[in-house]
């Protein structure tokens, strides 16, 4: 294969930079999910939907 | 799944997705390498081709998903759509931080240099990275989530409005009688059938990979706001606290009530 | 309405007037760079009479960023921007004059660079017009983007970085056909600047339109 070095640059760079963003993303869901309570986990879970807010409601302290 | 079992970003879907996505890429290497032949005038570089076209193609859907969740933000004021842009902004700095790379690398051996300036699409892809650059700068601003999120939508609409005056400025601006065109068109006159397919299947590829990334990136959105949020009451809630705890002791009172 | 749009231009212009900040620091620095870019080229008198067309506006820009912030600037003072969203006056309003006000600043430093680059690059003019209707229409399209972008930095602490970083793309096309209408004017180029002004003044168009649509959205945030 001509150019091989070109083309296997190229695509070990892609695949590279996808996989790492990937676990990127993967770590900091989970670390950003320990952070937060459960029942405020999912956009769904949090009633914001249902309930027809625009920004969910702020917690009474 | 209920709320407790919630331990990461992922889910059943993500996790259909993302196997789907890893037989896809080894799929789409034995297509890419393999099964195809190179092209009449590129020879084997085309093979570059089947990762670049699919990057540019999703950095622009993704940044028109940022520039549409602007307009139905501002229309709907819902913060789903402030969150949706935002993700599909970061990914689509990543597949367009990738075009360019995979694009310059194709370059080197076909015009001879890492940058050609009259190539058209590879300038209006570099102006478009430093427009979203600027938006996901904008976003990181702390401000008031409503700010932000309005701020944020005006900022990506324009930048959507910008791209079609860039790429006819560019394209303008490059057309130069005296010197050679330099975009090369894939497969001479007309497009082998496999490398069509091998291309397609890389864009339903790189699209599926933009969905699971999407998915993860929103929750990771969604995180976000409710630790600045809850972060927030939190914080209040340790200084009420700790200011009841001052009171009861400077009045001298126990748990009991009795006098100190 | 445009009787509030001469009011906040006046007010812009006369505190300009007064404190001669355009005048007397973003004027020099824009000579500055005129005279940094003698150096960074070698007094290399044929690439910068060739050039010309480019470095002026190059020059005009980073001039207009500072422009711009010290527009913004202004009413940062004394909670002049909680005065103007209260006054009654309607943001697109606003938006006109502080863009009036730039236009005019701008057009007398582009005079001013004119005379600079005059002397300094020695440039021959062939098409004087289409010098001063691309100077007009491109100077319209950057105070429009720049007003726009000013008052959503405008209440910022990282108001110096981000508001270059967020324009300078947007303003790109704006370079490209000025500067284009600009090698055709001065005879460096074979190009047609007459269909480059009209590039810039599509451009101008959308920038405007969309300025005063949106303009209001961000005051109140800012």
């Amino acid at each position: 294969m001509t150019h091989s070095g070109f083309i296997f640059a190229a695509w070990g760079i892609v695949l590279a930079v996808l996989v790492l963003y990937s676990v990127h993303l993967v770590l900091r869901g989970r670390s950003l999910t320990d952070a937060v309570e459960p029942e405020h986990r999912r956009w769904l879970d949090s009633g914001a939907e249902t309930k027809g807010l625009s920004h969910p409601p702020r917690e009474q302290p | 799944m209920s709320p407790a079992e919630v331990t990461s970003t992922g889910s059943r879907g993500t996790r259909v997705i993302g196997s789907i996505v890893l037989a896809g890429i080894v799929f789409h290497v034995l297509l890419s390498f393999v099964w195809s032949d190179p092209d009449a005038d590129q020879g084997d570089l085309v093979r570059i081709m089947y990762v670049h076209v699919p990057s540019a193609w999703l950095a622009y859907m993704a940044f028109t998903v940022t520039a549409f969740g602007g307009v139905m933000y501002l229309w709907k004021r819902s913060l789903w759509w402030d969150l949706v842009a935002g993700a599909s902004a970061e990914i689509g700095v990543v597949f367009c931080a990738l075009a360019l790379v995979t694009g310059s690398i194709w370059g080197r051996p076909t015009w001879g240099t890492y940058w050609e300036w009259t190539d058209v699409r590879i300038v209006t892809t570099l102006v478009l990275l430093l427009l979203y650059i600027g938006y996901l700068a904008v976003r990181r601003i702390p401000a008031d989530p409503h700010q932000r999120s309005r701020r944020a939508a005006v900022v990506g609409i324009i930048a959507a409005l910008n791209i079609p005056i860039v790429r006819f400025s560019v394209d303008w601006w490059a057309d130069r009688t005296l010197h050679q065109k330099a975009t090369v068109k894939l497969g001479g006159t007309e497009l082998d059938g496999l490398m069509l397919f091998a291309l397609f299947f890389g864009l339903i590829l790189f699209t599926l990979i933009y969905v699971w990334m999407m998915i993860h990136r929103f929750r990771i959105a969604w995180l976000d706001e409710q630790i600045d949020r809850h972060g927030l009451d939190a914080a209040i809630a340790e200084r009420l606290a700790e200011s009841t705890s001052d009171v009861t002791r400077a009045v001298g009172l126990t748990k009991t009530g009795a006098d100190l | 309405m445009w009787h509030d749009v001469r009011l906040i231009a006046g007010k812009d212009l006369r505190i300009e007037w007064r404190s001669q900040v355009a005048t007397g620091q973003v004027a020099p620095f824009a000579i500055l760079v005129l005279v940094l870019f003698g150096f960074a080229l070698d007094a290399d008198t044929v690439a910068l009479r060739t050039f010309t067309g480019g470095l002026y506006w190059v020059t005009v820009l980073f001039s207009a960023v500072l422009a711009i912030q010290r527009s913004f600037a202004l009413e940062s003072a004394d909670g002049n921007r909680d005065a103007l969203r209260l006054s009654g006056i309607e943001p697109a309003a606003i938006f006109f004059g502080k863009a009036t006000a730039l236009v005019v600043q701008l057009v007398l430093l582009e005079v001013l660079l004119g005379a600079g680059v005059a002397v300094l690059y020695s440039p021959s003019v062939e098409d004087f017009p289409l010098l001063v209707a691309t100077a007009g229409v491109a100077t319209i399209g950057v105070a429009a983007a720049g007003t726009l972008y000013g008052v959503l930095a405008a209440g910022l602490r990282v108001r110096e970085t981000i508001l270059p970083i967020l324009l300078l793309p947007v303003l790109a096309p704006v370079l490209i056909g000025a500067t284009r209408a600009f090698d055709d004017a001065l005879g460096t180029v074979a190009v047609n600047g007459w269909n480059w002004l009209a590039l810039l003044g599509l451009t101008a168009v959308v920038y405007v339109a969309f300025g005063a649509l949106a303009f209001g959205v961000l005051l109140e945030d800012s």
